[in-house]
C-alpha cells in the first residue's frame, strides 16, 4: 500500500511514449532545412490541404481498428463515391444530389460489410477485401475504366478546391470530423464501448454491451468518412478518376499503426493517428518538394509503414 | 530428506529487488530453495510472489540482485534460457494456445518431428503415457481445441506441459485455484512423486490448508519484503495468517443467517443442448450454492440465465413473474448480475485502466446523453479501489499489470454496485488471498441483508458449504441433489457430485 504514491516517471517511458511525436519533428526540421519551399506558408497550408482527405478517411479507419475490424476498401471505395457523384452532377442532377448520393453509397456499402461481419460473421478482412475489389468494379465498369472530364459545377469543386477565407475547405472539413471521431472516442460511452471490444469481446458482451451493433456502427462510420473523403478528392481533381483514392488503404493503415506508437502507446487512438497522417503527408509532401519523384517515395512510405508496425509491436507487444 | 543430495541448495536469489513502473514488487528479497523439496510461497494479493518466480523463470529481469544455480550465477534474459537449464513453470495466468488442441499444447516447442514433419501419432502416444504416469483417469478430449475445454482442464494441460519438460526444478503458481478436491488430490501425489526424484518445487496457493499439506518449507512475502521462511511443521495456520497480513482473523467464514424471504430467482424446466430439465429457486436473503465437477455444467447454467447464451426451452421467473431475458443488458436491466470466472477470459479488460474496467457494465450510470461523466466515474473507482482494497499503483494502471489477486477484485468490483437483486458469482475468490476473502464475505453479508440473493458457484468445498444456505449438485448437466441444512459436509457434496451413474 506504501507503493500507491510513488509515482516513477523515468525519462525512457516519456521517450517511449513521444518518440514518434519527435520523430516527425525531426522530419519536419529535416525538410525545412533541406527542401525549399517547404516551410513557407502557402507550403504548409498546401500540406494540411493534401493531408485532409487522409485524415478523414483515417478517423474511420482508427475507429475500426480499435473495435478490432479491418477495413480494406476505404480506398476503393472513395474512389467509387466520387465517382458516383461526379456521374452524376455531369450528367445534369443537381450537386447536392449527387453528393448524398455519394455519402449514400459509402453508408450503403457499410452496411453490407457490417451485416456479412457481424451477422453472417465473416472476419473483416476476408469481407473487406472482398469489398475493395468490389467497389473497384464498379468505378471501373461504370467508367468505362475512363476519366470523366466534363466541367463540373463550381458547387462541387468548392468542396476540394474551393476556400473559405484564405483556408481551403477540406481543412475545415478535417478539423470538424476529427474533431468529432476524438469526442466520439474518448469522451463518449459509444467510444468506450468500441475501445472495450476491441480489447475483449467476451468481457465486452458479459458486461452488457452489444458487440454486433458498436462493430456495425464502427464500419458504417468508416465508409460514410471514406465517401466523404472521395467527394473532396474528385472535386479536387475536378475530374472523376475512377482509379483514384486506393493509397488511402496502404497510406490509412500506415498512420493508424504509427499512431499506436505514441500517445497511448499500444492503442489506436485518434491523436496518434493525427501523427501518422502528418508523417505520411509531409514525406509526399516534402519528398516531391526535394525532387524525388513519385515511384521511389513508394519506397520510402511502405518502408516507414513497416517499421511503424514493427515498432508497434515492438515497444507495446501488440499483435496485428 | 535423509540422503545427503536432498539437502542440496539448487537455487539461491540474493538481494531481488524489482521495480516496476510506479511500483516496488519486491524489495531485496533472499530467497532459497533445495532438491526435492516442496517450498511454498504465500502472501497477500500483489505480495510479489508471482514477480519472484518470473524472475526465476526468466520471464522478468530483477532490477538488482542476483540468482544462483546449483552455486552458479546465472541471468536468463528470457524464458527460453531458464526452460533449457530445467525450470518448468505452470503460470498463475492461463498460458495456453487456444486454438491448439492438448497435445499440440503439451508439446509445444518440443514437437517430435521427422524432416520439419510433425510426428502426430507418436505424440499421442506419448500424451496418453505421460497421462497414464501421471495418473490422471480425467477424460480429456486429446483432440479437441483446448478453447472448449474447462478451466481445470486447461490447467492440467499446462501441468503436463510443463512436467514434460522433465524440470529440476518446477514452479506451480497458484496451480490448483481452478482445480476441484479430486484433481488437487492428483496433483498432490505427482508432486510427492517428484519429490522422491529429487526435483525442487516451489508451489504458490491461497488455500493455506493446502500449503499446509505438500510443503516442506513456507516463505512468506508481504508488500515485496520478505517476512521470513519457516519449516511447515513449526507454524500453525494462525501465524501465517499473522505474518501474511499483519493481523488476525476472527473468522474466516463470516455467515450470517439472515431472515429468507420471497422467492426472487425461479428457474422452471430450463434446458439447452448440454443442461437438462433444471429447476431451483433463489429467494431474498438466500446464498444458494451450486456445486459439481468440471463440466457438470454450472458455468453454462449461470451463463443461461444470464442471457448470454440460449435455451432452447424452459422458464425464467424474476419476482414471480415471467421474463423473456434474451440479452445481457436484459438481465442487468432486471438486477441480475453475473461475476463470471476466469477473470482474463470474461471477466476483466486487460488493456482498459482499473477504473475503466470498474465502470464498464454500469456506464450508463454516469452517462449523460452518451457523455462520460469523468468526475463522477473517477470518484466511484476509487471508492471500489478502496472498498476491495485493490493494490494498484492508481486507478488509471491498466489491469494488465495488476497481480492476479487484484485482477479478481476487479472482476468483482464492477458488479458490487449498481441495482443489483439477484448475484451469480462464479468462482468469486479465485486467486483471492485470506484476507480479501472475508472482505469479499462480508460484501456478500451485505448483500443479501439488503434483501439480495446469491449464486455462488465455487470449487472451494469449505467456502460453499460455509456460506450456502442449500447446496444443488450438477452433474452431466443436470440438477441430481439438494442439500440444506446446517450439518453439509465435504464427503456428502463429494460423494453426489461424483456418484457415477450406473444404469
Ligand atoms: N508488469 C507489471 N507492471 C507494473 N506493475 C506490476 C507488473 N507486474 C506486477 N506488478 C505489480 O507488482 C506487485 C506484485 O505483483 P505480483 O503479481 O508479484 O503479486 P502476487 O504476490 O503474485 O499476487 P497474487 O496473489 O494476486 O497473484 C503488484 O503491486 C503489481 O501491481
Ligand atoms: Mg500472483
Amino acid at each position: 500500500m506504501q507503493n500507491h504514491n510513488k509515482r516513477v516517471k523515468t525519462l525512457s517511458l516519456i521517450i517511449e511514449r513521444y518518440a514518434t511525436v519527435f520523430a516527425y519533428i525531426v522530419l519536419f526540421i529535416f525538410f525545412s532545412f533541406l527542401a525549399p519551399g517547404f516551410l513557407t506558408p502557402y507550403n504548409v497550408i498546401n500540406l494540411l490541404r493534401q493531408i485532409s482527405m487522409l485524415s478523414i478517411v483515417t478517423c474511420g479507419l482508427t475507429i475500426c481498428i480499435i473495435a478490432g475490424d479491418w477495413d480494406l476498401s476505404v480506398g476503393k471505395l472513395a474512389g467509387l463515391a466520387g465517382i458516383v457523384a461526379v456521374s452524376l452532377i455531369t450528367s445534369g442532377i443537381p450537386t447536392y444530389i449527387g453528393i448524398l448520393a455519394a455519402l449514400g453509397t459509402g453508408i450503403l456499402i457499410g452496411c453490407i460489410n457490417g451485416l456479412l461481419i457481424t451477422k453472417v460473421g465473416i472476419p473483416s478482412l476476408i469481407v473487406t477485401l472482398g469489398m475493395m475489389t468490389v467497389c473497384s468494379g464498379i468505378s471501373l465498369t461504370w467508367t468505362k475504366g475512363l476519366a470523366i472530364y466534363k466541367t463540373l459545377p463550381e458547387s462541387f469543386t468548392f468542396w476540394g478546391s474551393g476556400y473559405i477565407g484564405p483556408v481551403p475547405t477540406p481543412i475545415y472539413i478535417m478539423v470538424i470530423v476529427i474533431f468529432l471521431t476524438y469526442i466520439l472516442l474518448n469522451k463518449t460511452k459509444t467510444g468506450r464501448y468500441i475501445y472495450a471490444i476491441g480489447g475483449n469481446k467476451t468481457v465486452a458482451s458479459l458486461s452488457g454491451i452489444d458487440v454486433e451493433r458498436y462493430r456495425f456502427m464502427g464500419l458504417v462510420i468508416c465508409s460514410s468518412l471514406a465517401a466523404l473523403a472521395g467527394i473532396i478528392l474528385m472535386g479536387r481533381l475536378g475530374s472523376g478518376q475512377p482509379t483514384a483514392g486506393g493509397e488511402f488503404l496502404m497510406e490509412g493503415l500506415a498512420s493508424v499503426f504509427l499512431g499506436m506508437t505514441t500517445i497511448k502507446p499500444g492503442k489506436a487512438n485518434i491523436l496518434g493517428t493525427l501523427i501518422g497522417v502528418l508523417i505520411m503527408g509531409t514525406l509526399s509532401n516534402g519528398l516531391t518538394i526535394a525532387g524525388v519523384p513519385h515511384y521511389p517515395q513508394e519506397i520510402v512510405k511502405g518502408t516507414v509503414m513497416i517499421s511503424a508496425v514493427v515498432a508497434a509491436v515492438w515497444k507495446a507487444e501488440i499483435s496485428i | 530428506m535423509n540422503n545427503k543430495t536432498d539437502k542440496k541448495i539448487i537455487l539461491e536469489m540474493r538481494a531481488i529487488t524489482k521495480d516496476f513502473p510506479g511500483v516496488r514488487a519486491l524489495d531485496n528479497v533472499n530467497f532459497d530453495l533445495r532438491k526435492g523439496e516442496i517450498h511454498g510461497l504465500v502472501g497477500e494479493n500483489g505480495a510479489g510472489k508471482t514477480t519472484l518466480l518470473k524472475i526465476i523463470d526468466g520471464a522478468l529481469q530483477p532490477t538488482r540482485g542476483e540468482v544462483f544455480l546449483e552455486g552458479e550465477k546465472v541471468f536468463f534474459n528470457n524464458p527460453r534460457e531458464a526452460i533449457d537449464w530445467g525450470i518448468g513453470t505452470v503460470h498463475q495466468e492461463m498460458n495456453i494456445i487456444p486454438y491448439f488442441n492438448a497435445i499440440e499444447n503439451i508439446f509445444l516447442g518440443r514437437e517430435l518431428t521427422k524432416f520439419n514433419f510433425i510426428k502426430f501419432r507418436e505424440l499421442e502416444v506419448k500424451t496418453r503415457d505421460l497421462l497414464r504416469d501421471v495418473g490422471l483417469s480425467v477424460d480429456i478430449d486429446l483432440y479437441q481445441e483446448v478453447k472448449y475445454l474447462g478451466a481445470a482442464e486447461r490447467k492440467i494441460i499446462e501441468i503436463l506441459r510443463a512436467i514434460n519438460l522433465q524440470p529440476k526444478i518446477l514452479i506451480l503458481d497458484e496451480p490448483t485455484a481452478s482445480l476441484t478436491i479430486e484433481e488437487v488430490k492428483i496433483l498432490f501425489n505427482l508432486l510427492k512423486k517428484f519429490k522422491k526424484k529429487g526435483i525442487a518445487i516451489i508451489f504458490v496457493s491461497h488455500h493455506l490448508d493446502e500449503v499446509f499439506e505438500i510443503t516442506d518449507r513456507i516463505t512468506v512475502l508481504r508488500n515485496g519484503k520478505k517476512v521470513g521462511t519457516a519449516p511447515t511443521s513449526s507454524v500453525n495456520k494462525t501465524d501465517l495468517i499473522r505474518m501474511m497480513i499483519n493481523r488476525d482473523i476472527k473468522s474466516q467464514y463470516p455467515k450470517q443467517k439472515i431472515p429468507i424471504g420471497k422467492p426472487l430467482l425461479e428457474v422452471k424446466g430450463l434446458s439447452t443442448d448440454f443442461l437438462d430439465d433444471i429447476n431451483f429457486e433463489v429467494r431474498e436473503g438466500e446464498v444458494v450454492g451450486f456445486a459439481g465437477m468440471v463440466g457438470s455444467g454450472r458455468t453454462e447454467l449461470m451463463e443461461t440465465i444470464f442471457g448470454a447464451k440460449e435455451k432452447r426451452s424452459g422458464e425464467i421467473y424474476l419476482n414471480g413473474q415471467k421474463v423473456e431475458i434474451r440479452s445481457v443488458k436484459e438481465a442487468i436491466k432486471n438486477g441480475l448480475y453475473l461475476v463470471p470466472e476466469e477473470r482474463r477470459e470474461k471477466g476483466i479488460i486487460e488493456s482498459f485502466s482499473v477504473k475503466e474496467n470498474l465502470t464498464l457494465s454500469h456506464l450508463d450510470d454516469f452517462c449523460n446523453f452518451n457523455f462520460i461523466n469523468f468526475d463522477k466515474e473517477e470518484k466511484k473507482a476509487r471508492e471500489i479501489v478502496q472498498k476491495l482494497n485493490i493494490e494498484t499503483p492508481s486507478i488509471y494502471t491498466e489491469a494488465k499489470n495488476l497481480s492476479g489477486g487484484n485482477k479478481q477484485k476487479l472482476s468483482f468490483g464492477k458488479w458490487s454496485f449498481g441495482k443489483g437483486k439477484i448475484f451469480i458469482f462464479d468462482e468469486p475468490t479465485e486467486g483471492i488471498d485470506v484476507g480479501s476473502k472475508v472482505e469479499i464475505y462480508k460484501f456478500m453479508n451485505k448483500l443479501v441483508k439488503e434483501k439480495a440473493g446469491i449464486i455462488l458457484v465455487s470449487s472451494d468445498l469449505p467456502e460453499l458449504i460455509a456460506l450456502s444456505d442449500r447446496i444443488y449438485i450438477m452433474r452431466e448437466g443436470r440438477i441430481v441433489d439438494v442439500l440444506s441444512g446446517e450439518n453439509i459436509t465435504q464427503e456428502q457434496v463429494l460423494e453426489s457430485a461424483f456418484r457415477v451413474e450406473n444404469k
